[in-house]
């Protein structure tokens, strides 16, 4: 088991568990925007703490997933992206815009609960 | 050490002067010795020095960039000194550690004492921002000096995106408003008024 999509409330919890190759990243993409509807999930958060590495491939899927949860009535975010990781995608120019992004899964949740709380915060993710 | 080579060499040939076939037997025994005693002494001296300095040069790169926590969830980071590329590496990855140690949401990075910044310098702390929101926490860049500012406007680096506030007073204010904080200014301490 590469990804493990748990439910928890009204959110899904993604934790990707090692590093995934292009085929199963969009497996887990299908995956993920299907039970988005079958949940009716309101939150997704994908957690990728156990990557040391993402490539432009990844990160760019991670995106399209983001776009496609939110047609889907979701919003995502991603967290737990490691301090080398995080300066390796910016250095490459794929920074996630448009993404929401926290610290940890405990900073996600609390941050998904105020998102969703506050509709306000929809169009600008910090 | 080379004079001492030479007063030596000197004393061999008042030495031997007579006898012209022993002193070039000695010379050669001589010469090697000596030349290596030389080359080990200054290539100690020289190996020695470089110790030094790259002990020194550790120092300033383990102290030029603190990570330091004012307010829960809260860091500052003074950087003091010119940015070569190789410090602004090592402070990237001081700012992306520290938040995931001290789980920070704001960061302050202040830069009054950094002298001057280049396009490659500033391209870099626009990295580090975008990388510090990857990992869920905002900057606040305080303390650009008008000198700083004005060049970067004119090389046109984009700070649009960043959140800058004058001085480091300021900054830390303004991530203590975002995360909630308020300071509330009481009575003094009595004790502390001399």
């Amino acid at each position: 088991m590469l990804v493990s999509i748990l439910r928890q409330g009204s959110y899904l919890i993604a934790s990707i568990h090692e590093a995934l190759n292009d085929r199963e990243i969009v497996q887990f993409q299908q995956d993920l925007v299907e039970q988005i509807g079958t949940h009716r999930a309101r939150g997704v958060i994908i957690d990728v703490a156990a990557l040391d590495v993402m490539d432009s491939f990844g990160s760019r899927t991670l995106l399209n997933l983001a776009h496609a949860a939110r047609l889907r009535g979701a919003e995502t975010v991603i967290v737990g992206i490691q301090p080398t990781v995080a300066f390796a995608m910016v250095r490459l120019g794929m920074g996630l815009d448009n993404v929401h992004t926290a610290l940890d899964l405990e900073e996600g949740l609390e941050y998904l609960q105020r998102l969703l709380q506050d509709p306000q915060q929809h169009q600008s993710p910090r | 050490m080379l004079l001492l080579r030479d007063v030596l060499a000197r004393s061999l040939f008042e030495k031997y002067q007579k006898d012209f076939e022993l002193l070039n037997r000695v010379l050669d025994a001589y010469e090697p010795a000596a030349n290596r005693i030389a080359n080990t002494v200054a290539v100690s001296f020289v190996r020695e020095r470089e110790r030094v300095i790259r002990q020194q040069q550790d120092a300033i790169r383990e102290l030029s960039t603190p990570v330091l926590q004012v307010r829960e969830r809260i860091l500052i980071l003074p950087i003091i000194g010119v940015l070569d590329e190789q410090r602004a590496n090592q402070f990237t990855e001081q700012l992306l550690d520290g938040i995931r140690s001290h789980r920070a949401k704001v960061v302050v990075i202040d830069i009054t004492g950094v002298p001057d910044v280049d396009s490659e310098v500033a391209n870099h702390l626009v990295q580090a921002v975008d990388a510090s929101r990857l990992m869920g926490a905002s900057v606040i860049l305080t303390g650009l000096s008008p000198e700083i500012a004005q060049t970067l406007v004119t090389i046109g680096v984009d700070l649009g995106k960043m959140n800058t506030v004058g001085d480091l007073q300021g900054g830390v204010e303004e991530a203590e408003r975002l995360l909630g904080f308020k300071v509330t200014k009481s009575d003094p301490v009595e004790n502390h008024l001399h």
